[in-house]
């Protein structure tokens, strides 16, 4: 979810990809924010994202992360996946296989 | 790949800390301050803000914490938290930790310096290329006594077997030579070896300037070559290239030196290879070995140490089969050509490895037993300490399981305290083992010299590090396990209850447990001690104070046969004028040193050769001998000055195995036959006390002494008896010396007490190793009774303050605490006693004289021992008589 986010927002930080993220869960689940610095670590240590100073827009220096290619290639890879399973599920909840 | 990468930047996040929390600090309160903006945009105060801001984002402190550990490689955060609380927690208690440093320091000293000697005298591969094939071959005479289990090989054997097929791959012999070198400074005595031109080849030693032996340089005549130790080149010849081109002068002739070999060679030296081949206690020169005639045809030299290399894939075991058939047929033969000679000798086939570490190999043994139960009471003081260590700290444990901490928390950091101790102690033993291997070096035996044992290695850090890590944890372990339950509450922490005075029973045991290790120790230690007084006590047979000692070579060149007698006669006319010398004789061979001139004493009347006649040490003498070694005579005469006939002295026991139920009157006039039954026939003119020979504990062959002028040697020992301290003499020995011979090697004079002493050296460093060991448990047991008891006053403080207010008389308190330390010991000391026999066993090989159950040792062993239980438990009990009821009660 955090790839998706960065990859249709673009560079963003914490704050902001935490926000986009409960946005779009429209209340369907409720994270607390703070986990997200720990998810964004392990990305980073993946090397999915990478990170840079900016300003945000209180100007304040913060973290701000951007998706890199392997991170694309990571989120094209697990979107498919994510595809195909949806699709099986669906047959089989519907009798058909 | 990606876990690599993973794992990567966690090792780089452990390492870089600082820096990254500061700025997640950072990136968390930018995100916070944000998420405060947008509620205050939608309407809520800046106070209400923040807090709906900090609700929503969740824990901060476990947002930083989950980050911190996705950052690090997961355990090492854990443990480095550890480690740093028990550095801190042990600074707080600097003689808990010092004690215990030391205590691991100890035991991982001596258990390293165990481990190295026994690895290099054991294990370590000896530098020769493939030493697992090379062996020694010894012959095996089944009439001998049985001091002789083995005696060296015949040259005309050596040869049989070496164009013999008998699965050896290579066979190479030595023998003991000595070279005197001069024309270059100093005239010096040389210990070399006759070695066959094969045998550094077949070892794998190669010359590191020049080149060893050629093949047609082992001939008679082609042999004036030599080869010379690394050693001896720096030392005479200036590590200068030029020693190979121009000749030495070796016993008055040139000899080329045609190599040098390279420092880390390793040569037999001393009675290694043989007991009966006598190498030097250093080995600097070789010789091809070349036999000449008479020595490749004698049949009654068994002089020839033999290194043999076991051809590919045959097995000692075989080998020794195929010698032995060969000696059969040469025992076939002596029977044939000499009937009634049964020699039936055999051939015994041994690693070479046990040629350096047969002396060793059982004194280690001893030692490593005595290293291991040391370092059990080391263990048990450690558990001792952390005992107390835990009740102290029972409050605290208590608290901090009440606020959360689960078992194995409290477990893990007691567990990093234990660890953090191992480290220090660690090191401080691995550089008391150095310490202590270089003083083994310089005060223990010579095999250990050559063993290199001082040099770090590996496996012996590895060996350091692992004894100490788990030493440190095993001896904690019990401790911490009872503390775990103390903090759950199992069991009940004595603070507030009250721990009495009463040692609890896990800490007599301790007690119990160590002080019978250490009595053990101590009885193994006194049985030792006793056999070495009971070795030095022995009546030696002739009076060693006061005797010097000066060995003396002539070379051939300068000293043909009838020069040497007149030589040594003249000598000793000369020294005889010198001031201080009470008398001086010559002897070929001192007491207690060399073994090689042994000959059977056939009767008159025997005319066949037989192996049923006593064999006996021969010497040759000049008349003053018995006088200047005070060795008594019982009959007869000494020798004179001139002696026309054939005569000998022999020794009482001589006399008693050639005659047994003759008294040493009639023995006199009698007539025998030395060495051939069909040699010269020799009169007994005297018979003299015995005198103790080879080593002062084994059974010595008995003596027979022929007068110098019938048994001259070029190389004699000069003794001296003085009437004062010997260092006075010593100019004018050498003045006389040199005014008779410039060229002669001054060699130094040894007092006759040192070759006495040495004789017993091996005995003498094991007893003293066990000792030390010994002592060094007495001093950690002391330590652990004193501490158990010492702690019992000081947690036990109110119980005393109760009994004094509600009466007792100190007197009594006294008695309580006092019999309360002893008590555990006198269990442990009858325990030690029981298991004695077991632990004799161990030093049989040292026992002398000295039964397994020697009651003087024990009994001494067990009164030392109360006694310093009485005096260790004294200062706490007398503490705790003085505990002023008042101030106990208060304490809280």
């Amino acid at each position: 979810m955090v790839l998706k986010t960065l990859e249709s927002m673009g560079p963003q930080h914490g704050y902001g990809i935490a926000r986009r993220i409960e946005q779009a869960a429209a209340g369907s689940f409720s994270l607390n924010q703070g986990t997200i610095y720990p998810a964004l670590l392990r990305l980073e240590q993946r090397g999915w994202i990478t990170s840079e100073y900016g300003a945000s827009e209180n100007n304040r220096r913060a973290r701000f992360y951007t998706i890199t290619r392997t991170g694309r290639k990571q989120l094209a890879t697990q979107s498919e996946t994510w595809t195909r399973t949806v699709a099986m599920v669906g047959r089989l909840l519907e009798g058909r296989l | 790949m990606t876990a690599f990468r993973v794992w990567l930047s966690r090792c780089v996040g452990a390492l870089t800390g600082r820096r990254a929390h500061r700025q997640i600090d950072d990136e968390i309160e930018t995100h916070l301050e944000l998420l405060t903006q947008e509620y205050e945009q939608r309407g809520l105060s800046a106070h209400d803000a923040r807090r709906a801001a900090r609700r929503a984002f969740g824990g901060v402190t476990q947002a930083k914490e989950a980050w911190r550990d996705e950052r690090q490689v997961p355990f090492a955060s854990v443990v480095s938290g550890d480690a740093r609380y028990a550095v801190r927690a042990l600074r707080h208690s600097p003689p808990f930790a010092v004690a215990a440093i030391l205590t691991i320091g100890l035991a991982v000293a001596v258990s390293t310096l165990v481990f190295r000697v026994g690895y290099s005298l054991l294990v370590k591969p000896l530098p020769y290329a493939e030493p697992e094939s090379l062996v020694t071959i010894a012959s095996r005479i089944p009439k001998l006594p049985p001091e002789y289990p083995s005696v060296p090989v015949r040259a005309k054997d050596f040869l049989r077997f070496r164009s013999s097929n008998v699965g050896l791959a290579d066979i190479g012999a030595v023998s003991a030579v000595e070279l005197t070198l001069t024309g270059q400074g100093e005239p010096e005595m040389l210990h070399g070896a006759r070695v066959s031109a094969s045998l550094f080849p077949m070892l794998g030693v190669e010359a590191m300037h020049g080149r060893t032996f050629r093949a047609d340089e082992d001939a008679p005549g082609r042999n004036d070559v030599v080869v010379i130790s690394h050693d001896l080149w720096v030392r005479r010849f200036g590590a200068g290239r030029g020693v190979l081109d121009a000749p030495i002068s070796l016993n008055g002739r040139p000899h080329m030196v045609v190599g040098v070999l390279p420092p880390g060679a390793l040569f037999p030296t001393g009675k290694q290879l043989h007991p009966l081949v006598g190498l030097g206690p250093r080995v600097d020169v070789w010789r091809p070995m070349a036999f000449s005639n008479s020595d490749a045809t004698s049949e009654g030299d068994w002089n020839y140490a033999v290194i043999g290399r076991l051809a590919k894939g045959v097995s000692g075991a075989q080998a020794e089969n195929a010698l032995n058939a060969v000696a059969k047929t040469i025992n076939d033969e002596i029977r044939r050509n000499v009937p009634g000679l049964d020699l039936n000798f055999t051939m015994l086939v041994t690693p070479l490895r046990d040629v350096y570490s047969r002396t060793g190999r059982e004194g280690l043994r001893t030692i490593a037993l005595a290293a291991v139960l040391l370092c059990l009471i080391a263990c048990i003081n450690l558990a001792h300490l952390w005992l107390g260590r835990i009740a102290e700290r029972e409050h605290e444990l208590v608290v901090r399981a009440s606020l959360g901490a689960s078992g194995r928390t409290i477990a893990r950091q007691l567990f990093t305290e234990a660890a953090v101790l191992a480290v220090p102690g660690a090191a401080i033993g691995f550089g008391l083992a150095q310490l202590g291997a270089r003083g083994l070096v310089a005060f223990g035996p010579a095999d250990l010299a050559s063993m290199d044992v001082s040099r770090i290695d590996a496996t012996a850090t590895a060996f350091a590090v692992a004894m100490g890590g788990l030493g440190a944890l095993l001896a904690a372990a019990g401790p911490i396990w009872r503390a775990v339950r103390v903090a759950a509450g199992r069991v009940v922490g004595g603070r507030y209850v009250g721990r009495g005075v009463r040692q609890s029973r896990t800490r007599r045991v301790l007690v119990a447990a160590e002080t019978a290790v250490c009595t053990g120790m101590l009885g193994v230690s006194a049985l030792v001690l006793h056999s070495l007084a009971n070795v030095w006590a022995l009546d030696r047979g002739f009076v060693a104070d006061e005797v010097t000692t000066v060995d003396l070579s002539l070379p051939s060149q300068s000293y043909p046969g009838n020069r040497v007698v007149p030589f040594y006669a003249d000598l000793l006319t000369r020294l005889q004028r010198v001031p201080g010398i009470r008398s001086t004789a010559a002897t070929s061979a001192v007491p207690l040193s060399s073994e090689e001139s042994t000959a059977v004493v056939f009767f008159e009347s025997d005319e066949l050769y037989t192996m049923d006649r006593p064999l006996m040490l021969q010497r040759g003498v000049t008349p003053d001998y018995f006088e200047t070694m005070m060795i008594p005579l019982v009959a007869g005469r000494v020798f004179d000055e001139r002696e026309p006939e054939n005569v000998v002295i022999v020794s009482s026991v001589l006399a008693r195995q050639l005659w047994p139920a003759d008294p040493p009157q009639n023995i006199l006039g009698r007539r025998v036959r030395v060495g051939d039954v069909k040699g010269q026939l020799r009169t007994i003119v005297g018979i003299v006390g015995d005198v103790r020979d080879g080593a002062l504990d084994r059974r010595s062959l008995p003596g027979l002494y022929r007068p110098h002028e019938q048994y001259p040697s070029r190389a004699m020992t000069v003794v001296i008896r003085t009437a004062g301290p010997s260092s006075a003499i010593m100019s004018a020995i050498r003045a006389e010396l040199r005014g008779l011979d410039a060229n002669l090697p001054v060699v130094s004079a040894r007092p006759m007490s040192d070759i006495v002493a040495e004789s017993v050296a091996p005995r003498r460093f094991q007893s003293l190793i066990v000792s030390v060991l010994a002592a060094l448990a007495l001093a950690l047991a002391c330590v652990g009774v004193y501490g158990a008891a010492s702690y019992a006053v000081s947690s036990g403080t109110r119980e005393v303050g109760v009994r004094v207010a509600l009466g007792a008389a100190p007197r009594s308190v006294f008695g309580l605490v006092f019999f309360q330390g002893v008590e555990p010991v006198l269990v442990g000391v009858a325990l030690g006693i029981a298991a004695s026999p077991v632990a004799s066993s161990f030093v049989r090989h040292l026992l002398f004289q000295v039964g397994p159950l020697d009651p003087w040792s024990l009994g001494a062993v067990a009164l030392v021992l109360v006694a310093v239980a009485g005096i260790v438990c004294y200062v706490p009990a007398r503490r705790a008589a003085r505990i002023d009821p008042v101030v106990a009660l208060r304490q809280e």
